[in-house]
């Protein structure tokens, strides 16, 4: 028998498969609670309908749309920092791409389920595939996300050959059912350069595809309020806002997985902290966009002054929604740009609470989005302030709590760490062009 | 071994590679579009051979006490369901006095609400109306944040039947009597009543005569008494529509207070 | 003003249009009416006690004036309006007026909204030819006279054989003009003919329309009016209706010439059947006559709406998706090839081969 090869990254790599660990499985049974509990809730609302929720008819979105635009937000993690990367050939991406290809994956799930869960007719779900309406925003969002997550599952799986293709030869023997996974999933790859060849042909084609989906997906969801009348909504600058805030939250979302897998299955050696550096110098970046995006989008609206846009802005600033709002620029955008910015990046506890301040500044702005443009009247009727009942928050905490869990599910069954691509070495050198001999005098001579 | 097999599996792929991808491509590309191909193209608005109408509210909000009859009326007629109002009379005040706007659904002709419908749920009628089909209707409530007149509601709870189920199914036409949980409802000019050459709930049921209604196509509206010809009221009153501006071209119009 | 409007909210009595009978105010000449400020008996034609205020109404006409006598059962004001049927306050001819010691005052307006406003403030005239009034054991009584038809935009022009509303009010105590009713009533009269000068000729009718009825053409509304001698019949008034679905509409008047023509344009907003009456409303001597009508107007072609820029938009959708489509198709492709390119022994039927089997054998 040839003997099995194991290198210290595959053995670090796998042994989370077979060993998680205790606090794995703590984790596991926590989320799953929570996930149980919020599903518990959402039986309340299909029994009493969703009068459960605090939603009325005057503000008739609320957390569940704001939610769902949080997870298809995160969704773009797997975008830039796979696919981007990817064709601009930076090397040190390599080892977090599984992780945000799988973030893409489980996000767009969550985030399509907070949709479902906010119908009021769920059990005729179907009808926007029989009876759908080209003009309306929301078949868009439909088809660019049935679109964004199929392409997303390839982009996935394709990586994820090689690996589990090594999985297969290499995992202990007595993980039959594993093997017999891996063996089916592994599309019989075995390293020949002519599949080789055809894997990196795929990647490059849906690496570059993938990019403009993923765009047209928060531009989609943008436009569902952007294509609206209502004061907040119809604005210009709401498509880029989203894609950006996507992107942003995305990243964000990355870094906290990778800190957690690193820290629960030792992946230190792996994922080091220049990876934490350079996603937190992009994390950056992006909150510099946002902010000067934000400030364009306030600045247009309460310069002229034109009443219904004050009225929304008053809210915001000093209303109802004072609280969230400046908790949302400082705590959500301000806060973290100095963090990152004082430690250079070069703290990876800093760019996590960093990371972790921006998600709930995102969420917070994804409901400040959806909410308070509801609650600015436009007709002279009194609106009641709108929060969340139990039943929303209970989903939003099973939302998460599902997020996390599948990507537990998947640290199970699959590696997070690419090791193909992290075993391979710089791409050998293209060979020089020799240049060719001196001409002999008698050559010259002719 | 290896390398003939290989060429050859090379040699089929490269011939078959078009066809793979090709039909593939089209295969998924169909179900995917599937709603946008098979969505039916926006419906022109063929004259029916008998007459092509064009429903016209006509409020005189220089009648309007505030009295709410109306709401009393609409709410009566359609078995709304508790803390809905399908019509709403506004109070305001301008610097001329309080005033009162009675507001029901505009009908409008170029409805943000029937843009958005992802499902065909809410539509416009060939007579101008714009009515809600409570079987298809899948509760994303885009509609109502369409609405710049918020005129839709929404059915959060499971709403009480009527006392006759069985007279009152669920059907645009037949009033709205008998509501379903978990959809969008509002204002439909009472059609069930125009089927049948009566006028509206609210028309009826307002006592001081100030609620008018008809077809813009004969030029006539009536609150029940009398009868005015539309054309010559919207030339020589100072009439305006409620948010004119926004283009959605409602087929309300009111007579101002003072004029 | 903004207190009356306040009052209107507190204390609203709602007055729906009584569909009971017509009064029909009697004819009378030479009128015996003296405008004095007292009703006595026999002095007027005829009268009646409305039953939901108890104003009693003593009123005769000449065909010319109107002469009419309000009796209330308070000490404040009276009032009543003269309108167009089954309307109320708004758009009616108010006479109101109270008697406060020696002081008789008595307005012509005209009501507007919720309230009414005197003629002259609007720009028109007071009418009242004469007027008086007086108070006494806790009654008001108010007389005065119009003119049937004074020209005057806040009147009405009244007239014989056609039904209007009649609106009744007083207040218990208020001398003035815009306390709100202590109590109101809304019903309807009628003018009688003068009994010596009933209509018995028949006059005839015809309608028809000229001009090619189209949806956005005009076509005229041509009636001719004959009497029974089948010689026209000149400066006659015609009244043109359309019939619709609200009930019928008037369209306009017109004057007969000498061949007994009225004409009056109409356009047609919409294709299909359209129902005209034309009505005379009879004179001294003839009694009415009514002819009606159908024309049905052709649509016009319109332009086809599933025009070339929906299944363009249709087109570029679905190329687009088509395009995103078939590289994921290419990308499955890949995948597919990359199964076929293994060297690996290929697991057939029956056969188990795989890492287990590896392990007993040798590679």
């Amino acid at each position: 028998m040839a003997k099995i090869v194991v290198t210290h990254l595959e053995k670090s790599v796998m042994l989370p498969l077979v060993r998680p660990g205790r606090w794995y499985w703590a984790l596991v049974g926590v989320l799953s609670a929570i996930v149980a509990w919020a599903a518990y809730a959402y039986t309340v609302q299909l029994q009493q309908g969703l009068v459960v929720t605090s939603m009325r008819d005057r503000i008739s979105w609320g957390l569940y749309v704001s939610t769902f635009v949080f997870f298809i937000g995160i969704s773009h993690a797997g975008t830039l920092v796979s696919a981007i990367l990817r064709v601009t050939d930076a090397n040190w991406r390599k080892p977090i791409t599984r992780l945000a290809e799988a973030i893409t994956v489980f996000a767009l799930i969550v985030g399509a389920s907070m949709v479902i869960i906010d119908l009021g007719r769920p059990d005729r779900l179907l009808y926007i595939a029989q009876f759908g309406r080209i003009e309306s925003p929301i078949l868009w969002d439909f088809t660019s996300i049935t679109f964004y997550l199929t392409g997303s599952l390839l982009y996935l799986y394709l990586p994820l050959i090689p690996d589990l293709a090594t999985l297969r030869d290499k995992m202990p023997v007595k993980a039959r059912f594993r093997r017999w996974l891996y063996t089916r999933l592994a599309a019989r790859w075995e390293g020949l350069p002519e599949q080789r060849r055809r894997l990196e042909r795929a990647l490059g084609a849906m690496a570059i595809l993938i990019i403009p989906v993923a765009v047209s997906v928060h531009t989609v969801v943008s436009w569902i309020f952007g294509m609206t009348l209502r004061v907040g909504w119809h604005s210009t600058i709401l498509g880029p806002y989203f894609v950006v805030g996507a992107i942003f939250s995305g990243v964000a979302t990355l870094i906290i997985v990778m800190a957690g897998v690193r820290k629960l299955f030792h992946l230190e050696g792996i994922i080091k902290p220049i990876h934490f550096r350079n996603l937190g110098l992009m994390l950056l970046a992006l909150d510099i966009v946002l902010l000067y995006f934000t400030l364009s989008e306030y600045l247009t609206a309460i310069y002229p002054g034109e009443t219904q846009d004050v009225a929304w802005l008053t809210l915001l600033g000093s209303g109802q929604f004072a609280a969230m709002f400046w908790w949302m620029i400082i705590g959500g955008l301000i806060v973290p740009a100095v963090f990152v910015a004082v430690t250079r990046a070069k703290s990876v506890p800093a760019v996590v609470i960093a990371a972790i301040l921006v998600n709930i500044g995102m969420w917070i702005e994804r409901y400040l989005i959806v909410v308070p443009t509801m609650a600015t009247p436009q007709t002279p009727s009194v609106i009641a302030p709108y929060w969340p009942s139990w039943v929303e928050w209970s989903v939003l905490a099973g939302a998460v709590a599902g997020f996390g869990l599948l990507l537990l599910a998947f640290c199970r069954f699959f590696p997070v760490i690419s090791m193909w691509e992290v075993a391979e070495k710089a791409p050998t050198p293209l060979p020089e062009a020799t240049p060719l001999p001196e001409p002999t005098p008698a050559e010259v001579a002719d | 071994m290896a390398e003939p097999s290989e060429r050859e599996a090379f040699e089929v792929s490269r011939r078959e590679f078009l066809r793979w991808t090709g039909l593939a491509g089209v295969a998924i590309a169909a179900a995917g579009s599937a709603p946008f191909l098979l969505a039916e193209a926006p419906e022109p608005a063929s004259g029916s051979p008998d007459r092509r109408r064009r429903w016209t509210m006509l409020i005189d909000l220089r009648r309007c006490d505030g009295c709410k009859r109306c709401e009393v009326a609409c709410r009566k007629e359609h078995n709304v369901p508790e803390g809905q109002n399908w019509l709403k009379v506004f109070t305001l005040t301008a610097a001329s006095g309080t005033f009162f706007l009675p507001r029901p659904c505009m009908h409008c002709e170029n409805p943000p609400c029937v843009k958005v419908c992802p499902v065909n749920a809410t539509f416009r009628t060939e007579e101008g109306l714009v009515l809600i089909d409570e079987a298809r209707c899948i509760g994303c409530r885009y509609c109502m944040a369409a609405c710049p007149y918020d005129v839709r509601v929404f059915n959060w709870a499971k709403p009480n039947p009527p006392e006759s189920p069985e007279e009152h199914p669920p059907d645009p036409i037949f009033g709205h009597r008998d509501h379903r949980q978990g959809v969008v409802e509002k204002c439909m000019f009472c059609a069930h009543r125009l089927k049948d050459g009566r006028l509206p709930a609210c028309v009826e049921g307002c006592p001081m005569l100030a609620i008018y209604f008809g077809d813009a196509n004969e030029d006539f509206v009536s609150n029940g008494y009398e009868r005015l010809r539309l054309s010559t009221v919207l030339s020589s009153q100072q009439t305006f529509r409620y948010k004119e501006d926004l283009g959605t071209e409602p087929r309300v119009y009111y007579l101002p207070v003072r004029r | 003003m903004a207190l009356l409007v306040a009052f209107a909210l507190a204390a609203m009595v709602p007055v729906p249009p009584a569909a009971a009978e017509p009064v029909i105010v009697p004819f009378g000449r030479p009128v015996t009416v003296i405008v004095d400020g007292v009703v006595d008996p026999g002095e007027y034609v005829g009268s009646f006690t409305d039953p939901v205020t108890g104003v009693v109404v003593s009123w005769v006409h000449d065909d010319v004036n109107l002469s009419v006598g309000l009796v209330s059962p308070g000490t404040g004001w009276a009032g009543i309006g003269f309108g167009p049927e089954g309307v109320l306050m708004d758009g009616s001819n108010i006479i109101i007026g109270y008697v406060l010691g020696a002081v008789t005052v008595i307005s012509d307006e005209y009501g507007v909204g919720l309230n009414h406003i005197a003629d002259i403030g609007l720009g028109g005239r007071d009418d009242l030819l004469e007027r008086a009034g007086s108070e006494a054991s806790g009654k008001t009584t108010l007389e005065f006279r119009i003119p049937l038809d004074s020209g005057d935009a806040y009147d009405i022009a009244l007239r014989t054989g056609k039904t209007f509303s009649l609106l009744l009010a007083y207040h218990d105590t208020a001398d003035d003009l815009i306390t709100l009713h202590t109590i109101a009533s809304a019903g309807s009269f009628i003018l009688e003919r003068d009994p010596n000068r009933i209509p018995t000729r028949r006059a005839s009718l015809g309608l028809d329309g000229l001009g090619e009825p189209r949806e956005a053409a005009n076509v005229t509304l041509v009636a001719q009016l004959l009497g029974d001698d089948s010689l026209p019949l000149a400066l006659a008034v015609i009244d043109f209706f359309v019939n619709t679905s609200v009930g019928g509409g008037f369209l306009g008047a017109a004057e007969t010439d000498a061949q007994g023509f009225a004409r009056l344009n109409y356009t047609f907003l919409s294709p299909g059947p359209f129902r005209f009456v034309a009505r005379f409303e009879g004179d001294l001597e003839y009694v009415p006559a009514e002819a009606n009508t159908t024309l049905v107007a052709e649509g016009s072609p319109e332009p086809s709406v599933l025009s070339t820029s929906d299944l363009a938009v249709r087109a570029l959708i679905f190329a687009t998706l088509a395009g995103v489509a078939s590289v994921y198709a290419f990308v499955v492709v890949q995948i597919l090839l990359i199964r076929r390119i293994s060297v690996a022994p290929r697991r057939t039927r029956g056969q188990r081969k795989g890492p287990k089997a590896d392990r007993g054998g040798d590679t």
